[in-house]
């Protein structure tokens, strides 16, 4: 999305985070669903800073829930510590019956329904939370989820029938109280609660459900959501019905997902009574309707607050939602804070100012520039400084082995010598030998990153696999496997000529809008120059990119990144896993799967769609990324280190998690303390 | 003058047409479009995308009779055509032979059939693409009747998204603007005066430090200036409160808000006003009449206000006609760096991601007041400068 170069002004790189940032998903809104998201955009876009990504320490630390894992100084970055700790999972925080319950304000409307959540926490009610995002509102309409901004803030509004839970990582009910699964898992029945109301007090029941999906299921409305549902074949949508006595919703598959939940999640529920003039049969003006300029008492949802103000370009303000249907541990109604305010500031700069001088209450993602102030902060017990782990954003190079011809100039798409040498495994091994990981770490994230070798980094607790192939840095190991398929220089320009004289001399991809993918591709064209390999290092427009990565084909290497959506399902990467895929970068769109190991992962892939242990289906993916090791398609490189600050001793029950929005996912049961 | 001010406005009409074909081209021709990133995004299949393509009016889909009434055509070493069963989707036939959408699809993603290009989405759904001249008259027949269309980003009315950000720009420009022309004439006027003084190289140096660093960085120093001074607010154009405050107070909220990023703004243009009086009157103050004003005894102020000032001004209002026309995209970097909600960061993102109706909507703002910009200078001119005669 977008032009421009960063030298001086990482400011002007926010106008790609507008479109690109990465999909948080929360647990609320449910994710727009589906876990990866494509990195270019990703990285382009919150790295747009290219800050983010540099981080280090490798643990986590939460302060606020008086739980120091482990709490040692991040001073100084470098490669001292070696230990990683993976799979931290932060602890859920506890009741704690001592704290006062203050007065809400406003006050709650009515009674929380007998069938109200409740969720094991305690808290006061009060406070002001103040935090500031990078995005700006594209729409409050939740039929279509646009940017990442939108979905997160829809999230405070609406509520799905099931949400993610971030904290520990498992799908929860939410408006659903329950559900039941046919023998066949074709059939889902969702039971709803009773007695929840909007929040303009009209009670929401299962004819709102079913209207929310015919919305998301209509011919004519173009939205991403509904894809999730779709039959990967046929591309039927599943077929949703109402038992008004057992106050239930049903779903009848056409094939078994064991992706329904996640789908599911990402549907918020809208009020059919307000909607229903909205969903024509023809030319449907749904997605027209709460626009970012609708007045905000026309935004009714059952979600923990409603909208209080919007102001373009400067913030947005929530009210607690007087009917939230949820209770803490005290029977005390949720949420707890009175007041969010998310201030739309499009410059992380900015951002880090205010945070310094007290403006916000937390800063997530924290940028590799502000590091060093953030521990500051830390040690003047000012703030505290979360440690969250490896991200789940992934840095990674790719061989263009598109074997397809230009059906306008009958030309290949890869020159020919260049597709026989990205054919050869023994190149792509001693190109994954050749890169020193270790120093990009240390250069280019400061020592805050992790080395990685498969889509799945060490962060991704659920799905990182051990067994995959590793290529340590060797210089010699990589002249080996050049010197053994006989590309050696012969004319002693330092440049390696293959088998037939040709010198081995390529050009890298990057997108010019993020600095640090600039940095690792200048890293990388010098370690390859080292083993003999000329490589041109060449940063594109990002849109550039896209179109000969989608149509054109005229590409030789290319350095991008995944980012990680939520769920962190393997599943949701099928776009780029699959052999059919429209990301499929080293080869997209496949008619065929054009190799043996290819159409393996298809079967697995297919496999796993169809299984619904995760335990099982763990073992099928490590297959594929066992697979995706040996046969290095993708050369994965590094994932950075993920942190997060708060101001010290502002909330309570913090449950922080590497799922985006780290710390803002449980807002309901956040509370200030003064 | 009358005549002269309605040529003016006559010849705006084509001006405009002009310049948002030249913008609409200009957008097209670069790689990609606002879809750009969607299609990028694994998260979201073809089908969707062209969906929403269709929907913003850069795809337009083809029904099965328009689609069999394409007959055969090649692509990708195989003869295709369609046939219309009567259902929604036609029957896809590859060499004769009918096969699965989603298979043919594979192949036909990207078809020409002569000159038009398509697409084919994955349930085998056809979509005709909407060329840059077509695109562009659809647009502008729409704009005639008063319709701008809808940003694709914002799925709203543009000028809606404009108006709402449009004052903000508009107060921080026109601060600035008084600042620069308030401090940069008279500065001028006096180095001017007294030539080689110290108030002259002290002028001087204040311009050429103004001309050369960079908005983003005095931008990025005054906003350290207001984080370690707590003088200032840190960004932003009123405070959190501001809903609270009385009627004074939220002028005052406002002010303090805008000393630093009109400043900022004020004083880099600020060096240009300078210089360009400065030459002007040490010219005017060298001529002929001005000795002979001198000779004849008229006061210093009198000389130097009603015969030199006079005739330096010309360029002046000139250069005045032209900043008006940046008043809405001049503070871009300062909005950035500043957080100030202007409509510079809204047209700066639309542009690059390709939001094509709210680029031209913009646009035609500012040409239009670019040509009343240089109306008003003109007019200015024939007020000052009775020499000036508009005919």
């Amino acid at each position: 999305m977008s032009p421009i170069s960063c030298h001086t002004s990482r400011m002007l790189q926010w106008n790609l985070q507008a479109t690109f940032i990465w999909r948080r998903r929360t647990r609320f809104s449910g994710l727009l669903g589906f876990g990866w998201l494509l990195g270019f955009c990703v990285w382009a876009s919150l790295s747009a800073t290219s800050e983010l990504n540099a981080q280090s320490g490798d643990s986590l630390q939460s302060a606020q829930n008086n739980a120091n894992l482990d709490s040692h100084s991040d001073d100084d970055p470098p490669i001292r510590r070696k230990r990683i700790r993976r799979n931290t999972k932060l602890p859920e925080p506890t009741p704690d019956p001592s704290i006062p319950i203050g007065t809400p304000s406003p006050a709650f409307l009515g009674e929380a329904p007998d069938d109200a959540i409740v969720v094991n926490r305690t808290g006061t009610y009060g406070g002001r939370f103040v935090y500031a995002i990078l995005g700006e509102v594209e729409t409050f309409n939740p039929v279509e989820p646009k940017g990442a901004t939108d979905q997160e803030i829809r999230a405070l509004v609406f509520s799905s029938l099931v949400q993610y839970n971030n904290g520990d990582w498992h799908t929860s009910p939410d408006l659903a109280k329950s559900w039941e699964v046919s023998e066949d898992h074709l059939t889902w029945t969702f039971f709803l609660r009773e007695g929840i109301l909007w929040s303009d007090g009209t009670p929401l029941t299962v004819d709102d459900v079913e209207f929310s999906f015919h919305a998301v299921f209509h011919d004519q409305i173009a939205t991403s959501i509904r894809d999730g549902f779709k039959h990967p074949q046929t591309g039927d949508l599943p077929q949703v019905s109402v038992d008004n006595d057992r106050n239930a919703v049903i779903f009848t598959l056409s094939r078994i997902d064991s992706q329904f939940l996640t789908h599911l999640g990402a549907v918020s529920i809208i009020p059919k009574h307000l909607w229903k003039d909205h969903l024509q049969e023809q030319d449907p003006t749904i997605l027209q309707q709460m626009t970012s300029n609708s007045p905000p008492e026309m935004l009714v949802g059952s979600g923990p607050f409603v909208l209080k103000e919007y102001i373009p370009a400067e913030k947005i303000v929530y009210q607690r939602n007087p009917r939230y249907w949820k209770k803490d541990s005290r029977g005390q109604r949720l949420p707890y804070i009175d007041e969010i305010v998310i201030l739309l500031v499009k410059d992380l700069n900015l951002q880090w100012q205010k945070f310094e001088a007290g403006e916000l209450d937390i800063f997530m993602d924290l940028p590799a520039d502000h590091f060093r102030e953030a521990t500051a902060m830390e040690k003047a017990g000012t703030a505290d400084l979360v440690r969250l782990g490896v991200s789940l954003n992934t840095n990674w190079v790719c061989f263009n082995m598109h074997p397809g011809k230009n059906p306008e100039t009958d030309e290949p798409f890869v020159d020919e010598e260049k597709s026989y040498w990205f054919h050869q495994l023994d190149f792509r091994k001693a190109i994954n030998h050749a890169i020193d990981r270790d120093g990009i770490k240390r250069t280019a994230f400061q020592g805050r990153a992790t080395a990685i070798w498969s889509s799945v980094t060490p962060g991704n607790r659920s799905w990182f696999h051990r067994g995959v192939t590793t290529y340590p840095y060797s210089v010699e190991t990589a002249q080996r496997y050049l010197d053994e398929l006989g590309w050696k220089d012969t004319d002693g320009d330092g440049v390696r000529e293959d088998d037939q004289g040709r010198p081995i001399r390529f050009t890298l991809n990057t997108n010019v809008e993020n600095n640090l993918r600039q940095q690792i591709g200048n890293m990388i064209s010098q370690d390859l120059k080292k083993v003999g390999i000329d490589v041109n290092f060449k940063p594109q427009i990002f849109n550039d990119l896209v179109t000969s990565l989608r149509d054109s084909h005229k590409w030789d290497m290319i350095l991008l990144g995944w980012g990680s959506g939520v769920p962190p399902d393997p599943a949701n990467g099928k776009n780029i896993t699959l052999s059919s895929g429209r990301l499929h970068a080293w080869h997209p769109q496949q008619a065929k799967p054009a190799t043996k190991w290819e159409a393996r992962i298809d079967q697995l892939m297919a496999m796993m769609d169809e299984e619904l242990d995760d335990s099982v289906r763990k073992g099928y993916f490590d297959e594929v990324q066992e697979l995706m090791g040996q046969n290095i398609p993708m050369l994965y490189l590094i994932a950075a280190n993920s942190y997060c600050t708060i101001k010290k001793g502002r909330l309570g029950n913090l449950w922080p998690s590497l799922l985006r929005p780290q710390l803002t996912w449980n807002l309901e049961s956040l509370w200030i303390r003064q | 003058m009358l005549t002269f001010t309605i040529r003016r406005l006559l010849s705006i009409p084509p001006l405009i047409l002009v310049v948002s074909l030249l913008t609409f081209l200009l957008l097209k021709t670069a790689p990609g479009d606002f879809y750009s990133q969607q299609e990028a995004d694994p998260a979201r299949s073809l089908t969707e995308v062209l969906r929403q393509k269709e929907s913003a009016g850069l795809l337009h889909r083809l029904n099965p009779s328009q689609l069999e009434a394409l007959g055969e055509f090649k692509d990708e070493g195989a003869t295709w055509s369609f046939r219309d069963v009567g259902e929604k989707i036609p029957t896809i036939l590859q060499d004769g032979i009918i096969v699965e959408h989603r298979l043919a699809s594979h192949s036909l993603l990207n078809f020409q059939v002569g000159s038009t290009r398509y697409q084919c989405d994955d349930e085998g759904v056809v979509y005709r693409k909407v060329g840059p001249i077509e695109g562009f008259f659809s647009w502008f027949f729409n704009a005639l009747s008063g319709d701008f269309g809808r940003s694709y980003k914002f799925n709203r009315p543009v000028f809606g998204i404009i108006a709402e950000r449009l004052w903000n720009t508009l107060t921080l420009s026109i601060a600035a603007l008084v600042i620069a022309y308030g401090l940069g004439v008279p500065l001028g006027v006096f180095a001017a005066v007294k030539p080689n003084s110290p108030i002259d190289h002290t002028a001087g140096i204040l311009a050429f430090i103004g001309l050369s660093i960079p908005t983003v960085f005095s931008a990025l120093l005054a906003v350290l200036f207001a984080t370690y001074s707590g003088l200032f607010p840190i960004g932003d154009m009123r405070s959190l409160d501001y809903d609270q405050l009385g009627f004074w107070g939220k002028i005052g909220d406002r002010i303090h808000h805008l000393v630093l990023p009109a400043i900022v703004l004020g004083t880099s243009a600020m060096a240009g006003y300078m210089r360009q009086a400065r030459g002007n009157m040490i010219e005017a103050l060298g001529q002929d009449y001005v000795r002979t004003a001198r000779a004849k005894g008229v006061p210093h102020t009198g000389v130097l206000f009603k015969h030199a000032f006079r005739n330096a001004v010309n360029p002046l209002i000139t250069m005045f006609g032209y900043s008006l026309a940046s008043l809405l995209s001049g503070s871009l970097l300062v909005e950035i760096v500043m957080n100030w909600p202007g409509l510079g960061r809204l047209v700066f993102e639309a542009i690059s991601a390709k939001d094509e109706p709210l680029v031209l909507a913009s646009v035609l703002i500012s040409t239009l007041l670019l040509v009343f910009g240089n109306l008003v200078a003109d007019l200015l001119l024939a007020l000052v400068d009775p020499r000036v005669r508009l005919s």
